[in-house]
């Protein structure tokens, strides 16, 4: 497959990887930061760099029944939050395809 | 006839009786000087036709009329005709100009001729009736050429041809002229020939290598090439991202060459190796600015050879270096005098070593600091190193009487363990402030910021994120403090004690204000009324005696108001409104009404809120952007329907109301539906508040 360059991300407020410092997100891009994951608040992303995803499965949460799956950082394969893949919902129909970060696994990278 | 012709296309050919035959020979032959200028005012007419007669013409003649004089008149000039040319020589040069594209032609391969000879007599130039008869008479005679081998005319034409312009300029100017191109499109140029390969390898073009931009195309093997080639005239190498380095030993080769390095950035090449790493820095002794974030390769060791090799370092960033620690910041700090920006977020071994506390504030001479994520940092650190080992404290007033620090940015988002106590005492220390980060520092409270808000005038960015113990107090101290007014971005994300209370006063008084971030804060409507009358305030300028056309409207004021509860769609529909407002009127001071805005033309503020609405807001705000005010109207007239139907659908629901609810609903989608995404269409949910996930 040869080498796995990283993507970089051109903003003022960049989140990436706590441990490798990889970009991962633009802070413009957040949706809404209300969201809760197994480390504490989530934020919820239109797009991410950098980032692997794995098997969808089915998991309940607060808001319902939804697929998800779980997206490492490509370089240090530490997982940093999920993708949702569908929602049973309608209302929560808005993030299918959209990403959330754990803010505890993130750091700001400027 | 045929003679004639055959005499324009030969060259010097003799005064011999081709008439039959239309011989085909190129016939030297000698002109006398009379004969010479007839033939001339002739050729002009006789020439045009020609040209177009033997574009048509066989191949041959083609070949031989468009190749170049010189290389084509070798097979064709005889002796001959250089004789006649040299017997002609002395004929004045009003002829030359004719002369010359005649003798263009003389070299075309004489088996043209009798192709085109049928049509030439038809075409004769006006007002030379008399040259017929002369004609007549020569074309029984001999046919004559000689005046077209004229040859100073031909060396002009010779010379306007052959002329190569690239080969006479010289070097600095063709260097001058590639510096122009990007490295990819010179990488391309470089193999049009060996001169300009050399050329454009040449080290003066590579001083700023940039591989940030094209780091995933290029080979390992072109990287290094080019690089050793430019080697030493190489000042600003920024590699970040070019992780094909390290194969196969290229980095060796690459840092034996570069030893002029002025900045460096290796951000992100993981595969870098120590000891090539310490050669490169030892190496480059004029090292000025030095970015190794990232980097497995960088521990203590390596910052010991920085702050011996390395004496002009003034910039460092070593973030995310997780093979050293806080004793390797120390050696750079005690051999590099000159640092002025160190980046050492996510170092570990702030607190164990006391040292380096004392070392960064020993050295005043640091205007950027950032440590954020060093999570292990304690209050007496940072205190140490902001007022020093044993401070003094005035006896009245109990401030430090440490001397004024340099900091102008300090970061320290995510050191949780520092708390009130030593924030405390950046206040009264550091005047200079314009930058200061606390976000994530859970444990602090209003008593640590109003002090160094009363002491910072020069504040402009200020982060306080997930603070949950700030209340709205800090804020009306900070819309008090002596920076209000120069406060540009502001973010309070997460703080969910402050309200309206705490910012409606920093709306009011900080009227600087580029980007304000309130998300999960509990703000409502009336910040946002607030934000929008500043910023109306303050783009009516005085009133212009001139004012053209004002430019077009732009966005001064970035909101984030997304998760906040308090905030409806009527807060946000009063935003759009005002965005939408044409030009104020003010009235001047003799009372005359003059339009406000003028020069600087309108603010606009962008706005972020909760994803439901954000794609109307993007489609207002595009319209209003580009000055369509009216477009933008409509859509905040339809969406303002929309909403309210949506309310009065959830009180008292109906079939008939839900109908017209989704009627306006596709209306509005489809009005928007130019700049839409196709997936965004289902995201439109039915919630009419903000719900809480």
């Amino acid at each position: 497959m040869g080498l796995t360059y990283n993507t970089y991300l051109n903003s003022d407020v960049i989140y990436g990887c706590k441990n490798c410092k990889a970009h991962l997100a633009n802070a413009h891009d957040i949706i809404s930061r209300n969201f809760r994951g197994q480390h504490g608040k989530a934020y919820l992303f239109n797009t991410v760099v950098n980032v692997e995803t794995g098997d969808p499965s089915e998991r309940n949460m607060t808001t319902g029944r939804h697929v998800v799956r779980d997206i490492q950082c490509r370089q240090c394969k530490d997982v940093v939050g999920w993708k949702y893949d569908r929602a049973y919902e309608s209302s929560e129909k808005y993030k299918e395809g959209k990403f959330i970060l754990e803010a505890e696994l993130l750091c700001k990278v400027t | 006839m045929v003679d004639s012709t055959i005499s324009h296309t030969t060259p010097g050919s003799p005064a011999s009786p081709a008439s039959e035959a239309g011989s085909l020979d190129v016939q030297p032959g000698g002109d006398t000087a009379e004969q010479f200028p007839v033939l001339q005012h002739k050729s002009k007419g006789r020439q045009r036709l020609l040209r177009g007669l033997q574009r048509i013409s066989s191949s041959q003649s083609l070949r031989a009329r468009i190749s170049r004089p010189r290389a084509s008149s070798a097979p064709y000039r005889s002796s001959a005709s250089s004789l006649s040319c040299v017997s002609l020589a002395s004929t004045p040069s009003p002829f030359g100009q004719p002369s010359s594209s005649s003798s263009y032609f003389s070299f075309g391969d004489v088996s043209t001729a009798p192709t085109s000879v049928a049509a030439t007599p038809a075409v004769e130039t006006p007002g030379y009736d008399g040259i017929e008869s002369v004609l007549a008479v020569r074309k029984v005679d001999h046919p004559v050429s000689a005046p077209m081998t004229i040859s100073l005319p031909t060396e002009i034409k010779k010379r306007a041809k052959i002329f190569n312009f690239w080969d006479t300029i010289p070097n600095e100017i063709k260097i001058y002229v590639l510096s122009f191109l990007s490295p990819k499109e010179l990488v391309r140029i470089s193999r049009v020939s060996k001169r300009f390969h050399e050329l454009c390898f040449d080290g003066q073009l590579w001083t700023e290598f940039d591989a940030s931009k094209f780091y995933r195309e290029i080979p390992a093997e072109s990287l290094t090439k080019i690089l050793e080639t430019a080697g030493p005239f190489v000042h600003d190498l920024n590699l970040r991202g070019c992780l094909q380095i390290e194969h196969m030993q290229r980095a060796q080769r690459l840092v034996a060459a570069c030893h002029n390095l002025y900045s460096t950035s290796l951000e992100g090449c993981r595969n870098f190796q120590r000891p090539t790493l310490h050669t490169l820095l030892k190496a480059n002794n004029q090292l000025v600015h030095l970015n190794l974030t990232g980097l497995p390769a960088v521990n203590n060791a390596t910052c010991k050879i920085i702050s011996r090799e390395c004496p002009d370092l003034e910039t460092l960033d070593v973030s995310g270096c997780t093979q050293m620690d806080a004793r390797g910041i120390r050696f750079v700090l005690e051999g590099c005098p000159k640092l002025r920006d160190l980046r050492a977020s996510s170092v570990r071994g702030f607190s164990s070593d006391a040292d380096v506390a004392t070392a960064i504030f020993s050295t005043n001479n640091l205007e950027r600091l950032i440590l954020s994520n060093c999570s292990d940092m304690t209050d007496d650190t940072f205190r140490t190193m902001i007022l020093g080992p044993t401070p003094e404290f005035d006896m009245l007033t109990n401030r430090p009487l440490t001397p004024p620090r340099k900091l102008r940015h300090l970061d320290l988002t995510r050191c949780s363990r520092l708390s009130d106590n030593s924030i405390k005492s950046l206040a009264h220390v550091t005047p200079h402030l314009e930058g200061l980060s606390l976000s994530n520092l859970t444990q602090l409270t209003d008593s640590a910021l109003d002090p160094i808000f009363d002491s910072c005038p020069n504040l402009t960015h200020l982060d306080l994120e997930e603070l949950p113990h700030l209340t709205n107090s800090s804020f009306t101290a900070l819309s008090r403090a002596p920076c209000s007014t120069k406060l540009e971005h502001l973010s309070i994300s997460g703080c969910d004690s402050v309200s309206d209370v705490g910012m409606l006063p920093v709306f009011q008084a900080c009227t600087s204000l580029k980007s304000v971030v309130m998300d999960n804060t509990r703000i409502s409507n009336l910040t946002l009324t607030e934000a929008a009358d500043m910023v109306r305030n303050r783009s009516l300028s005085p009133p212009s005696s001139a004012s053209s056309s004002p430019p077009l409207p732009r966005t001064t004021l970035e909101l984030t108001v997304y998760d906040t509860p308090l905030v409806t769609w009527t807060g946000v529909l009063e935003i759009l409104s005002r965005n939408s407002e044409p030009l104020m009127a003010r009235p001047a001071k003799d009372g005359v009404v003059e339009i406000g805005g003028g020069r600087k033309g309108k603010e606009v503020i962008g706005l972020r809120c909760f994803h439901t609405w954000q794609m109307t807001v993007d489609e207002h705000t595009r319209r209003v952007l580009k000055g369509d005010l009216g477009g933008a109207r409509r859509v905040e007239r339809k969406w303002a329907e929309y909403m309210q139907a949506e309310n009065e659908m959830e009180v008292a629901g109906g079939w008939r109301r839900r109908r017209r609810v989704t009627a306006m609903r596709a209306v509005l989608e489809e009005d928007q539906g130019v700049h839409q995404q196709g997936h965004r269409g289902r995201e439109r949910g039915r919630t009419v508040g903000c719900a809480v996930m």
